[in-house]
């Protein structure tokens, strides 16, 4: 195992590591951070952060989910130092949250005004604009393609609150694509 | 049944309904235009969600990190310490002989190397008694499997047994090339 040899010294072992994470991880921080230099230091610091804290990790869990905590930790340390309002996710969706999942009864069917490719372009623009928290969790389930439990694993939060945050994210940024 | 909400309609299209409550709404998507509709029109904004294009990193970019990792500390190092302190104090007490028993360092090292030989003779019986003891439990096995070859020829024809000796070495074997030839797991996501 690769996380095994890199322990024992062997830094080829680690490279492949590195190698099979790197993307991952620039697209993770880049679509949220949002500034390209520092999406790429922010990718550097998780790989040394990791190869120092290796011996912690547990072969229990998937080194990638480990290592997206780190990625996690490290993006809320930023938002925290630049003050971002930082809304808890761990409480439930309220009132009006629960009426949003209804059926919208005239909504502008988006897929009949505009090619995917539109659609997909109008997505990266309006993720800039979503509250940083419910982006996160957009980007680790559609970009990073994390199943929900692998997200509620990386994040330490129950399944279900993180099922309707990736669904108001969801539906907060489908609502900007009706927007002309 | 009535209309499924935006959560029932999300979950269909990820597959994380249940087969009953898969066929329900289909059976309703059946007789429901503006359901139909709302399905088509998520399933083709989940799809461009998953298709994002992939941010570029620049060349160069895994040795950038790989020069910034500290050095790691390896067991294998430790070895290598060790061998080389054993074999500078060896060389030590070698030049200390060399020198002639009119130094002070004589009787020290002379010391040192009679209690190096000690230890080199104990360690070499040692190693001697260990050797007997498996020698003695390889002959205790060996006995023991001439003992039971010869009950079962007793109840099995000679091409039986033959037949079994072989297909046991051939499943050991490839039980031993599996092992060797294993490659190495990737535990973690693919």
């Amino acid at each position: 195992m690769l996380v095994g040899r890199s322990l024992k010294g062997d830094r080829r072992a680690f490279e492949l590591l590195v190698k099979k994470y790197q993307q991952p991880l620039f697209n993770y921080f880049g679509r949220l951070v949002q500034e390209r230099e520092l999406s790429l230091d922010f990718t550097q610091e998780v790989f040394l952060r990791a190869y120092a804290a290796l011996h912690t990790y547990q072969e229990k869990y998937q080194f990638s989910t480990w290592l997206f905590r780190i990625a996690s930790n490290l993006l809320i340390d930023h938002w925290r130092k630049k003050k971002l309002p930082l809304v808890s996710i761990d409480s439930e969706p309220d009132e009006d949250e629960h009426q949003k999942l209804q059926l919208p009864d005239h909504e502008p069917p988006v897929s009949e005004i505009y090619e995917k490719k539109e659609i997909m372009e109008k997505i990266e623009q309006a993720l800039s604009q979503l509250p940083e928290i419910l982006r996160e969790l957009f980007v680790l389930r559609h970009i990073n393609d994390f199943s929900y439990e692998e997200i509620a694993a990386i994040k330490r939060l129950p399944v279900g609150t993180v099922k309707n945050r990736v669904f108001q994210a969801r539906e907060w940024l489908r609502s900007r694509l009706e927007e002309k | 049944m009535n209309c499924p909400d935006l959560a029932q309609i999300y979950a269909c299209l990820e597959k994380e309904l249940s087969p009953e409550d898969r066929l329900r709404l289909e059976e309703h998507l059946a007789t429901c235009s503006r359901c139909r509709r709302l399905l088509a029109d998520r399933r083709l904004y989940l799809e461009a969600s998953s298709s994002l294009p992939q941010l570029e990193l620049p060349p160069g970019f895994t040795e950038r990190v790989m020069a910034g990792l500290p050095p790691l500390k390896s067991p294998a190092r430790l070895w290598l310490w060790l061998a080389g302190g054993a074999y500078l104090l060896f060389s030590l007490v070698v030049a200390g002989l060399a020198l002639g028993n009119k130094t002070v360092l004589f009787p020290i090292c002379f010391q040192v190397f009679k209690n190096l030989v000690n230890l080199a003779a104990d360690l070499s019986s040692l190693v001697f008694r260990l050797v007997q003891q498996a020698y003695g439990v390889f002959r205790a096995v060996s006995i023991f499997m001439g003992i039971a070859g010869r009950l079962l020829s007793n109840f099995f024809p000679a091409s039986i047994m033959g037949l079994a000796a072989l297909v046991l070495s051939g499943a050991i074997s490839l039980a031993f090339l599996r092992l060797l030839l294993r490659p190495a797991k990737f535990s973690d996501r693919g």
